[in-house]
């Protein structure tokens, strides 16, 4: 059962004329961890922003736990819980007091046994009674999931849980996601991280320019890539050998060189390594490396968009997202 | 506990909620709590004003005693509605940096009635403007003022000041919500000079220029100043009172009905 319907999304920003989503559609079964893997200013964050009410579509619908979003926004607050990539917490207040008051604000039957069992869940127990502004990244990132978990929502958004946070704390984020999963929670996660999607994700979606480019299991999405890689150290003074060689091989489909190596795209890897093996042996080149690899999401990537994943795994761009987010809400509605 | 209770979506979440118990309430004491807790959003709005009605008085009272015998009642209206003056700008700034800090979308996000995150500011710059109005008037007390309507023409001076204080913050708040930028809502606090020195703030209308006095009979602030002028120096004047919280009804309307109306619009956009 589907627990997410998006049918031809649409956001048009009228600022800019920016069409941030651009006909996506999708669905999320009832259970899984569904992940949204995309550039900055892909359209994840403007996809996350309408499904959790925050934006009205330009058109299209979404229908989120049952509820339309534009007809019955509230239901859907009631049974969603969001954690927004930039975590919107108040400084002031300790962590306690941030907890106690979001689960008054979704009615929840006691909010101070409520508070007390959330920041042992995400390991705030001893800095409960500091200020929210005394606490390290990593902490704001747990006491911000924590908000959005006090009713125990069905759905839960998380819009780059992982961005700006060392391996460690994305270690525990990650363990956390499954937890949460395992005990029935529908996860519905943003990343540009192309490990993280693939490490988490039942199954995602590759969304590039507001539209969705690719969509399956990791595993599906990495078979329907139907070339291996292998690359080639390029002995010195045989380079045309070589390229003689990979030109005759039915195997291949295409290779780029660089630097000393030689990246060869083949149809069947496991066939091509020891043909090209002997195909160069045959004509008096010895390679001195060669490796095969299969492919990564990235290649998917690549081939869905005809670029690769702009700073995929790497740190966060000269712009972080937060920015642009931040230039969004203050725009004038 | 009287209200029902549901598990159906696993959570132990209310079914019937209040309000005022689950939005209201708790939104309250915690901006109560943030403006506590930062002792540098307490006491210059004081300071400001007691200064004021101090030294302003004591440089004028000789002059003043042309068109008041008692100088600091006279002025003590103005340093009141200045007093709550502050609590209005400092309500914007705390609704910006709710928006910068993406804490107002963590509201948005809860279901709750859009209006009560408005409202429960509301309710604490009420506060804060109504304690401090009392401070300055007891501060106006001690150096001196004698209100002619005493206690509770007092009580009624704190009640005029506590409601523009309200009226006066839909202005920082409307441009805060409009624009979620510190720098706008900063700048809000200009529209609080035209309506005090367009205004018989420091001397009776009638010792004012005749354009001046022209232009301050279109300046609602003017029939603000009487009413609560009538009540520190003269005495009771149902007239005047009812055209001064008419005068108080009307700029809320407009400053308050587009706040809401701007909430409305950033929840919606």
């Amino acid at each position: 059962m589907s627990i997410i319907e998006v049918r031809d999304l649409v956001k048009v920003y009228r600022r800019g004329n920016v069409r941030a989503v651009d006909g996506v559609s999708l669905d999320v079964e009832d259970g899984e961890i569904f992940g949204f893997l995309g550039p900055n200013g892909a359209g994840k964050t403007t996809t996350v922003r309408i499904l959790t009410t925050l934006l009205s579509p330009t058109s299209g619908t979404a229908v989120v736990a049952g509820h339309d979003v534009v007809a019955d926004p509230a239901a859907v607050r009631k049974s969603i819980g969001v954690a927004l990539q930039e975590v919107g917490l108040d400084g002031l207040q300790t962590g306690r007091e941030f907890l106690e008051l979001q689960a008054a604000l979704f009615a929840v039957a006691d909010p101070r046994a409520r508070a007390v069992e959330l920041l042992d869940v995400v390991g705030l127990t001893d800095a409960a009674d500091r200020r929210v502004r005394t606490y390290s990244g990593g902490m704001k990132r747990r006491l911000d999931l924590a908000a959005g978990l006090v009713h125990r929502p069905r759905v839960l958004f998380l819009d780059e849980p992982t961005t700006g946070l060392d391996p460690a704390s994305r270690e525990n984020v990650w363990a956390e996601v499954r937890r949460l999963n395992a005990a029935g929670t529908t996860i519905l996660l943003t990343t540009q991280y192309l490990e993280e999607a693939d490490a988490l994700c039942d199954r995602l979606a590759i969304i590039d320019q507001g539209r969705i480019v690719a969509a399956g299991t990791p595993e599906e999405l990495k078979a329907s890539v139907s070339e291996d890689l292998v690359r080639l150290a390029m002995p010195p003074r045989a380079k045309t050998k070589v390229r003689a060689v990979l030109r005759g091989n039915d195997l291949v489909t295409r290779f780029e060189e660089d630097d000393g190596h030689v990246d060869v795209y083949v149809t069947n890897g496991q066939a091509a390594v020891p043909a090209l093996v002997r195909a160069l042996s045959d004509s008096g080149v010895v390679v001195p490396e060669i490796s095969l690899r299969r492919p990564t999401l990235d290649d998917v990537f690549l081939r869905s968009t005809g670029h690769r994943l702009e700073g995929a795994d790497a740190e966060p761009a000269a712009e972080p997202p937060a920015a642009a987010d931040t230039a969004r809400r203050r725009r004038t509605a | 506990m009287t209200a029902a209770t549901t598990t159906v979506e696993g959570a132990h979440v209310l079914t019937r909620r209040s309000v005022f118990r689950h939005e209201l309430l708790p939104l309250y004491r915690r901006s109560l709590r943030n403006w506590l807790r930062v002792p540098a959003a307490v006491i210059p709005p004081l300071f400001i004003p007691v200064f004021f009605l101090t030294v302003n008085t004591a440089a004028l009272d000789n002059v003043a005693q042309f068109f008041a015998e008692d100088y600091v009642a006279f002025f003590v209206p103005v340093t009141l509605l200045m007093t709550v003056a502050t609590v209005g700008n400092g309500s914007g700034m705390s609704m910006v940096q709710d928006i910068d800090t993406g804490y107002f979308d963590k509201l948005l996000l809860a279901p709750i009635r859009r209006d009560a995150i408005l409202l429960a500011r509301l309710m604490v710059d009420g506060t804060r403007a109504a304690l401090q109005a009392l401070i300055v008037l007891l501060v106006a007390l001690a150096i001196g003022a004698d209100i002619a309507t005493g206690p509770v023409g007092a009580l009624v001076a704190i009640s005029m000041a506590f409601g523009f204080g309200l009226a006066y913050a839909g202005i920082g708040l409307n441009v805060a919500i409009r624009t979620g930028s510190a720098e706008a809502t900063q700048s809000s606090m200009i529209f609080f000079f035209p309506l005090v020195f367009l205004a018989p703030s420091f001397v009776p209308l009638e010792q004012m220029a005749d354009w001046l006095q022209t232009v301050a009979r279109f300046n609602p602030m003017t029939y603000v100043i009487e009413a609560m002028r009538g009540l520190t120096l003269t005495g009771w004047n149902g007239t005047e009172l009812l055209t001064g919280f008419a005068a108080i009804a009307a700029i809320g309307t407009i400053t308050l009905g587009g706040a809401f109306r701007a909430l409305k619009a950033r929840a919606s956009q």
